[in-house]
Order: C-alpha cells, then structure tokens, then sequence
C-alpha cells in the first residue's frame, strides 16, 4: 500500500505536456486558417459516388440506382428546409477539412447555388464543357440561374415558370373577361373583391411572392453584376408598377396575406379565383393540397405590363443539381452519368418527377402524362401555356447570398400580416435587402 | 406549524393554487404524451375527447414507429441518432467520472498553492451557460480536422466543471480530515489515499456525477449541431429531432410531399417521447442517490 | 450552505498540529499529489475550456478572407468593429433584453412564490407538489421545444379555444406576430426551468431552522407575514443567485428561437439572438474572426454575471477563507 514512486520532477512534467499539447493545438490552428477549397487536389475514389438529395428527390436517386447497379452510390438524405443553414455551415467544414463534399447534391433551396458556386465555397464544378449536350437542351431562361459568370454551375431539375391560373366555372358563371395584362388583373380582382367579397385574386405570404410579383415586373432586386456587385434598387419604375399592383390589390382585400404553404392556406385556397402562380401550382397546391375539384382550374400564358409587347413572368423554384468540382477520373465519369440521368432520363423525369421538367426534350413526354390526369378545365391549353411560359421568365434575376424570399416573409409578408399598408412595409422590406446585401458583402449599386 | 390543521381560507387558497399550477404543467405534458399514442386521423378530427386520451390505441405507436424509423434514404436514422447520442452521453459521462472524482478530491482534501484558482476557474465556468463557448469549441475542433467525430464532442463533454464541484463537496462531507491524515501516517502516498480511501467511499458522488453528466450530455443541442452536423451518420437525437420537424408535413410542405413517412405530431410526439426514455432510465436508476443528495445536486438546479 | 454545516462537522475533533519540517515536507508532496489527481481534470478543462478560448482570441484578431481579397493575416480589432457596427447586432441584444425583462420577474415570483407554497406545506402533498414542479424540467432543450410546437399549434393544441380567442389561427401567427416573440419564449423557459429552481430555493428554504419559525409563530406572525418578513430575508442570497444565473442564461438564447424560425415557414428574423448571430457570422458569412469575436463579447459578459454570481452567492465557500 505504497504510492507508486512519484519523483517530484513529474508534476512539473505533466503542468509542461498539457502546455505542450496546447500550444500544439493553437499552432495546429493557425496552420489551417486559411480554408478555400480552391486549390484541393482532384481525387478519384475509383467509381463510387456520393450524392446528397433532399427527402422529394430521392426517388431521383434510387431510379438512378435501379438503372446503374454498376455503379456504387452512397445515399444521403439532407435536411430539406428551404432557407436552412446547415448545409452551407457543412461546406465551409468540408473546406476547411479539404474533403467529405458530396459528389452530387440537389439545393434545397436555390439561394444554395450562390454560395456553392461563390468564391469562397467554390463547390460546383463548371459543367460547360463537362456535359455539353446535356445542356443544350435547355432553353436559355430555363439554364440562366445556372449560368453564373459565363459558366454553366448546375443542371435545373424542373422548370417552375409562372403562369396565369383562374377558375374556369367561376368566370364563366359570372361572365368574367380572363385579364391580358398586370393591368387588367389588378381592375378584375378589385371588382371580384366587391362583387364576391371573401373570393382571391392572390396571396402575398410566402418567400415565393416576390418572384410572382417583383420578379414578373423586372424588378431589381436580384441583378448580379460580379461576385461583389449587385443592382438593387426599388425605386425603379418596374418595381413601383409591381408595388402599386399590390396596394390596389391589398386596399381592396383581393389577395389574402397568408402563404401558399400555411396550414391556413388550405382553408382559403378553394376561394381563389384567379392568380399568377407556377406551372406546379396546379397539381401540387390545386390538386393535391387544396382539393380544388377538376374541371375548374386553368392556366393561360402569363400577363403583359401595359406598353409591353411580350409577357413577363416569373419564376418560383424549380431545383437545382450541383456537382463537385473536387473529382476526377472514374468518379467524376460516374458522377456526370448520374448527373446525365436525373436531369434527362425519363424514367425520373417523367416517370417520377412532379415538376415540368426543365430539360426540354422530355418535356412532351411528361406533359402526356400529367394530361392523362384531366385535372384542368382546360387540358391542353394549361400545358401548353406552362410549356410557352418558360421564355417569358424576365432575366436578370440571379439567386444571390442573400434570400429575397425569406427578407419578404419577414417584412413585407409580416407586415402584411398584421395590417400595415404596402407602402409602409415596402419601406422595411427595402431597408432589410440593403442591409443583408451589404452584410454579405455586396456593394449595391 | 401545527399538525392537524383546519381548512381555513388561507390553507384551501393555497392548496387550490399549488394544484392549480400541478395542472398547469401536467396537462400539457400529458396530453403530449397522449399524443404519441394517437394517430393523426384521430388529431385531424379531434376525436379521443380530453386530451385525445380516447383516441390512444397501440397500433398508431406501431405505425408512428414505422414512419419515425423510416425516415432517411434506407431507413433507420433514427435508431442510428439514438446510438450515436448513447455513445457520446454515455462517453462524455464516464470521462466526467473519472476527471470530476480525483479533481475534486484534490481541491477538498489536499493543500496546494493553485487550489483556490482551480476553484475558481471551476465555479465560474461551472456558472457560465455552455453555449456561450461552442463557436470556438468549433474552431479549436476544426483546426485538428476532426469536425463530424463523435469523438471530440465525447471528449468536450467530459469537462464537467459541475462534477468536479459535486465531487468536491462530496469529499469534503464525507472524508474527514482526520482519516486522511491517519492514512498519510500509515505510509500512504497522496495518490494512493485517494485510490484505496477516497474511492471506496465514492458510489454516491459516481452516480450523481454519471447523472447529471449523462442528461446535460444527452439534452445538448447547440454543440452537436456545431460539431457534427457535416456528418450525416454521427449525428445526435437532439439534431436529428430537429430534422424531423423541418420533414413534416405540418410545417414544411413541399419537402414532405416527396417523403414517403409522414410524420405528422403523433410521430413527432412519439419520437421525443423516445428520445427522453434513456433520461428517464437513467433517472429512475439515480433515484435513491438523487434524493439523499438532494440539497447538493440542487445547487446547480 | 451545505459546505459551511460540513467545515463545522469535520474540524470539529481537535487535530494534534504536525511540527513545522513535517508539514512543510507533506506540503510539497501534497502538491504533487493534488496536480497527478488533478491532471485529467486539467487536461479536459484545457481542451475544453482554456484553449478554445485562446484560440478565440486570437481568430478575432484575424483579418477574414473575403471573395475580393482572399488574403488572411493579423487583421487588430477590425473584427470586433464588424460585429458591433454589423446591424443586427444591437438588435440582437435589444431581443435578448426584452425577453429577460420579460421571463426574469415571472421567473423570480414563479420560482419564490412556489417554493414558498411548497415549504408552508409539509409532508407529502409539498414533496409530491415539488416533484409535479419538476417534472417539465427534465424535458430539456428539444423535448421541450417538440412539446412546446404541439402547444403553439392552434390545429391540434390543447389550449386551441385560447388561440382561436385571441384570433389565431396558425403557428406563424403565433410564433411571428410582432412582439409576441419574447411572451413565448418565456412561456418555454419557464416551464422548462422553474422547478429545478423551486428545488433549488425550497433547499434554502429548508436550511431556516425550526426555532427561528417556531419562535416568529410564537409571536402571532401568520403564515403569509411568515413568507414575507421572515424566510424571504433568509433566503435571499438563493434568490440572488437564481436570478444571476437565469439572466447569464438569458444571453445564451439558441435553440427556441432558431427553431421557432424554422416551424413559422421563416417568418421569424434569422438571427434574433446574439449567438445566432455568432452562428451567422460563422457559418453564413465564412466569418471566423468576426463569429470569434462575437463569442468573446458574449464570454466577457457571461464572465462577469459568474463572477458576480461566484463571489456574492457564498459559492466560493467561507472555508476557504
């Protein structure tokens, strides 16, 4: 029972080795400070893939497995919130690290590719001269949130132009005129207001508002002019028509303040007589989420801005595919196969897929499908127009650091919400853009 | 203070509002632990009355379970989440154990010059919410490239100043002064007082130290989510409950309408009320220990 | 308390004063010891404790890269002036203080007054009340959060009739109309965190002696003027302590109001508390320095709050003086 012989030397032994082992740690940190994935070496893994997908697209993933069992894919399912952080938290770790990104991912959000494709996280690999005909196959307005500096960084998984939706029954019972222009729109819905008082023209509550809005009009909000420059400005005349549209609609209590999305939408959904919504409007918020009953709803091409010769539009969603500009060799070859698939093949594009496909060739073979479903008062044309709708996307309108969406909930919608006039939550949701935008970085122009 | 009391108004006020307050906070807990038990038809038409209570039934646990441990591209996440959390609760516990136990010995029972400074720097971060530290928790981890381990939050956890304090005045209640003097007479190293004396009288303070350690360890969110979430598969039950949420229907539409579980509030329910099985095991084992110290656990609340 | 009951139990048996050369000798092979017993603890408290923090320090002073210039290097305070000219930042700390000033009365009345209910009522119906108390406590962090999300949403709520009365309808509307933020999150940490306090203080309340009741009852004081000019004053250093640390937690806000965003479909303001502005910085901006610094800022004033609380709540025991 004797203590085990401790020299006196040892305590000041072990006070030095925990000393040591810190400074070590601190110098250890100080190496590794610097943290852009730029100049990574390409690695191959000799085959297998690693792809990320939201919980909607992994049916995406496991057609491609069933299609492919050569080849070896590491699924992973992420957190799907839109406007969540944690995926981009993952990649500057990734970065810092110098390895663990995923060899495919879909966005979550499409605000996604502004930093997966930015300076600092540099993640997407430039697919311009990867999968050339692939990219052919889109039409240039549907690429565009892609094309960032001239480069090609992701494929469109789906098209989400909007178009213009109304309640058939409900306008011929009436005998309403269905409205051509923005302008025309805003006079109908304020008469429908007051000759069917509780009856929708429109919602203004969800992070999707301002591209059905804001975005249809041209207006700056998003125009990227490098990675450091962005023009914002809402003082301009495209986005004082759009502002001047909501307050009519707003004053009039045509348009409810609730979001597409909320629980509450449901219940008010089935009084929407007419509203500018994307091509996925109909069977997702219609069809499946509302219980509008067939035969009622039906889309028509976009509206014209009075003075205007074309139709503008705008665009809600339709997902993004990255993939990793960290890989070379066979993984890389596997990875554009799998790319190739889920941005082409029919078996998830038409067989699977909700969405209009955004890659043109397939896109007659999913309208036949959907078609089959005579959901719409009118079929055909419903298609047709989501089909044409796609070129009336306005351009200029990059997805940036910031998230225009979510600064509208929080102002404009929010505002909305709780009874304040349009003009006075323009004002917040105008000061809160330039804030963001300066805090991430930009200089707004 | 007498013992037989009359009901007089102010003993039935204060009955009727320490009860009142009893329900307050038991209901809720309650009906969501009912919750867990119902099945989201039941929820939708608000049938099963009070509560839902009526509209509990086994088969909608089994089918909650399919939908939670569903979740994920293969399935099994959750039960995935459960472990990784056991590994690094359990982990960080242990090390807390063995850290806190000689620790505290040393500042109760042995004199040395930086004894009140380890004191000190103890009680303060003892005090200090552990949140406060997790961005440079994370840079210090990221530095040595170990961001998405288990490892290192196992091992973060194991500081437990809170521990040392318990095994500190553990020491100090239970081991006079006298018995270690008597032992440093009997020839005994300083090392070996603790090892053959101070242990044997340790059982009490392990399980209070294991206790807490394990539920602060379990119910962390923000140094998890710090750490770990670059890591699909090491991610905790804390995290993983909060992708759940953003998965449901109920609050993330679109992302749902490509799931295939649903998980609607009984789902959500019965997957917290799993996750908080382990603490009430752990609970349940602590017991007797928890109530006879009760006034020295209760300093930290 | 409980250490000053012990210091008197174990030098109360008179010990015979070891000679002067004796001491002296054990004292440096007391040290040894102490430091062998002490080092796994050290080295935990280094990993987890010192060098984070001193690798936080010197982040802050770090210049962050950013797109136009990549470059990194000693960068001074530049940091500590983007977070503090950073516009969110005051924000941040305006919400943090109007939650608290808010959550920290109802909390300090909630606590007093239950425990107080709890000691007036001896025997089981107090010990079985006390244990009702706690039980929301050991829903902690996100258990409770779940909980609190079936209790906000007006679909399947139980206290949907509440919400419906004061006309809402959604959980967003709940969570994000304007103000009501602060009112919620009270609700949730008062739930969670008031009966781990009640035990807390019902322990002071147990540390009064009988005589000194005994004695005020003998002189006709009632129960309520017993609460108030008797225990209130005895307990008084626990009280302070509670609400010392309640206010350091105040500054730690994380998880309710990220998630409350997350279930309000965004509605909420992304970085409403200062350490989810840390986190922004951090993990948004690719901003070390600048989320290093915001740390700092929040140690230096939780520092000080355990300080506070360190040296006036007796913790730092009279025994060692």
């Amino acid at each position: 029972m004797k203590s085990p012989g401790v020299r006196p030397g040892t305590v000041r032994t072990v006070a030095v080795a925990a000393v040591v082992c810190a400074v070590g740690l601190l110098a250890a940190c100080g190496s590794s400070g610097g943290g852009a994935g730029a100049d990574v070496k390409q690695t191959d893994s000799g085959g297998a893939i690693t792809v990320w997908v939201d919980p909607p697209r992994v049916p995406a993933a496991k057609a491609f497995q069933k299609a492919h069992p050569e080849i070896k894919v590491t699924l992973n399912q992420i957190d799907g919130t839109v406007g969540g952080k944690s995926l981009q938290q993952q990649f500057a770790q990734f970065n810092q690290a110098g390895k663990g990104w995923p060899d495919a991912i879909f966005f979550p959000s499409n605000d996604d590719i502004a930093w997966a494709a930015g300076a600092q996280v540099n993640f997407t690999a430039d697919l311009t001269d990867l999968v050339p005909d692939v990219i052919k196959g889109y039409e240039d307005a549907v690429i565009a949130p892609c094309k960032i500096d001239g480069k090609i960084r992701c494929l469109r998984n789906d098209a989400a132009p909007d178009i213009f939706w109304y309640n058939k029954a409900f306008f011929t019972q009436n005998g309403y005129q269905v409205p051509k222009t923005w302008e025309e729109y805003g006079d109908l819905a304020v008469r429908i207001a007051k000759e069917h008082p509780g009856k929708l023209s429109g919602f203004t509550g969800d992070a999707y508002a301002p591209d059905r809005y804001l975005w249809a009009s041209g207006c700056p909000t998003n125009a990227r002019k490098s990675e450091t420059e962005v023009h914002l400005d809402l003082t301009d005349q495209k986005c004082v028509r759009a502002k001047e549209l909501l307050a009519k609609l707003v004053q009039a209590k045509a348009v409810s303040t609730v979001g597409i999305f909320d629980a509450d939408a449901a219940k008010v959904g089935k009084d929407l007589v007419m509203s500018p919504g994307a091509a996925w409007w109909g069977d997702y918020l219609f069809r499946q989420s509302w219980k509008i009953p067939a035969g009622q709803m039906t889309g028509v091409a976009p509206l014209t801005w009075k003075g205007e010769d074309k139709p503008a539009t705008g665009n809600e969603g339709g997902g993004l595919w990255g993939f990793s500009r960290h890989i070379t060799g066979k993984q890389l070859e596997n990875t554009l196969t799998f790319a190739k698939f889920v941005a082409t093949d029919p078996k998830w594009q038409v067989e699977l897929s909700t969405g209009l496909p955004a890659y043109g060739p397939v896109q007659d073979a999913w309208i036949a499908k959907q078609a089959k479903g005579q959901y719409f008062a009118d079929n055909a044309g419903t298609f047709a127009a989501m089909k044409g709708a796609t070129a009336y996307v306005q351009p200029d309108h990059s997805y940036l650091l910031y998230n225009t969406g979510s600064v509208w909930t929080e102002t404009m919608a929010a505002g909305l919400a709780s009874g304040k006039g349009v003009d006075q939550a323009w004002t917040g949701f105008n000061d809160e853009l330039l804030k963001q935008a300066k805090a991430m970085g930009y200089t707004v122009k | 203070m007498t013992r037989i009391e009359s009901w007089s108004p102010g003993r039935l006020a204060r009955v009727v509002s320490m009860l009142f307050v009893a329900a307050i906070f038991l209901v809720p807990i309650a009906g969501f632990v009912a919750m867990a038990f119902r099945s989201n038809d039941g929820v939708e038409n608000g049938s099963g009355g009070f509560l839902g209570l009526g509209d509990i039934a086994w088969s909608n646990v089994r089918y909650s379970w399919s939908q939670v441990n569903g979740f994920g591209p293969e399935g099994g996440l959750f039960t995935r989440w459960l472990t990784n959390s056991l590994v690094v609760a359990a982990g960080g516990a242990i090390l807390a154990v063995v850290a806190a136990l000689p620790a505290g010995y040393a500042m109760a029972r042995l004199r040395f010059r930086a004894r009140r400074a380890v004191l000190l720097i103890t009680l303060v971060t003892m005090v200090m919410p552990n949140t406060v530290l997790v961005i440079p928790l994370f840079l210090e981890v990221n530095a040595v490239g170990a961001v998405g381990e288990l490892w290192p939050v196992a091992l973060i956890m194991g500081f437990f100043p809170f521990g040392v304090y318990l095994s500190y005045i553990h020491y100090l209640t239970t081991m006079p002064k006298e018995l270690v003097e008597a032992a440093r007479l009997d020839g005994l190293g300083e090392v070996s007082v603790f090892w053959w004396i101070g242990l044997r009288i340790s059982k009490q303070v392990v399980v209070l130290v294991a206790f807490f350690a394990f539920v602060a360890n379990w119910t962390n969110f923000f140094l998890p989510l710090a750490l770990l979430s670059s890591n699909q598969k090491n991610q905790t039950v804390s995290i993983g409950l909060q992708q759940l949420i953003g998965a449901s229907p109920l609050f993330n539409p679109t992302v749902a309408a490509g799931l295939d579980v649903k998980l609607y509030m009984p789902q959500l329910a019965l997957a917290t009320f799993i996750s908080m099985l382990p603490l009430l095991a752990v609970f349940l084992g602590a017991q007797r220990f928890l109530i006879r110290g009760e006034t020295v656990g209760a300093v930290k609340g | 308390m409980t250490t000053a009951t012990v210091d008197k139990r174990s030098t109360s048996v008179p010990v015979p004063k070891p000679q002067r050369s004796r001491a002296k000798a054990s004292r440096s092979s007391e040290t040894r010891g102490a430091w062998i017993l002490l080092s796994p603890y050290v080295v935990l408290l280094l990993i987890g404790g010192i060098v984070p923090v001193g690798y936080a320090i010197k982040t802050a002073l770090e210049k962050p890269p950013t797109p136009l210039d990549p470059s990194t290097g000693f960068g001074g305070v530049a940091s500590f002036k983007t977070v503090f000219t950073d516009y969110r930042f005051v924000d941040t700390f305006q919400n943090v203080l109007a939650t608290l000033v808010i959550w920290l009365p109802i909390m300090m009345v909630g606590i007093v007054g239950l425990a107080l209910l709890i000691h007036a009522s001896p025997g089981r119906f107090g010990s079985a009340m006390r244990f009702v108390y706690y039980i929301p406590g050991a829903l902690a962090g996100i258990a409770n959060f779940v909980l609190w999300v079936y209790l906000l949403n007006p679909g399947q709520s139980p206290i949907e009739g509440f919400w419906h009365a004061i006309g809402v309808d959604t959980i967003k509307q709940a969570v994000a109309a304007p103000g009501q933020l602060p009112f919620i999150l009270t609700a949730m940490m008062f739930f969670q965190g008031v009966g781990s306090w009640i035990v807390v203080v019902n322990g002071g309340l147990n540390g009064i002696s009988e005589d000194v009741l005994e004695a005020a009852a003998l002189d006709g004081a009632n129960a309520w003027q017993l609460a108030w000019h008797v225990k209130l004053p005895i307990i008084r250093p626990w009280i302070g302590y509670a609400a010392l640390m309640n206010l350091a937690y105040g500054f730690q806000l994380f998880l309710e109001p990220q998630l409350l965003d997350q279930v309000a479909s965004n509605a909420l303001p992304d970085q409403w508390t200062p350490t989810q502005l840390g986190y922004a910085f951090a993990f948004s901006n690719y901003n070390f320095p600048a989320a290093a610094a915001m740390s700092l800022i929040l140690l230096v004033i939780t520092l000080g709050i355990g300080l506070l609380i360190v040296f006036r709540s007796g913790l730092f025991g009279k025994e060692d003086n």
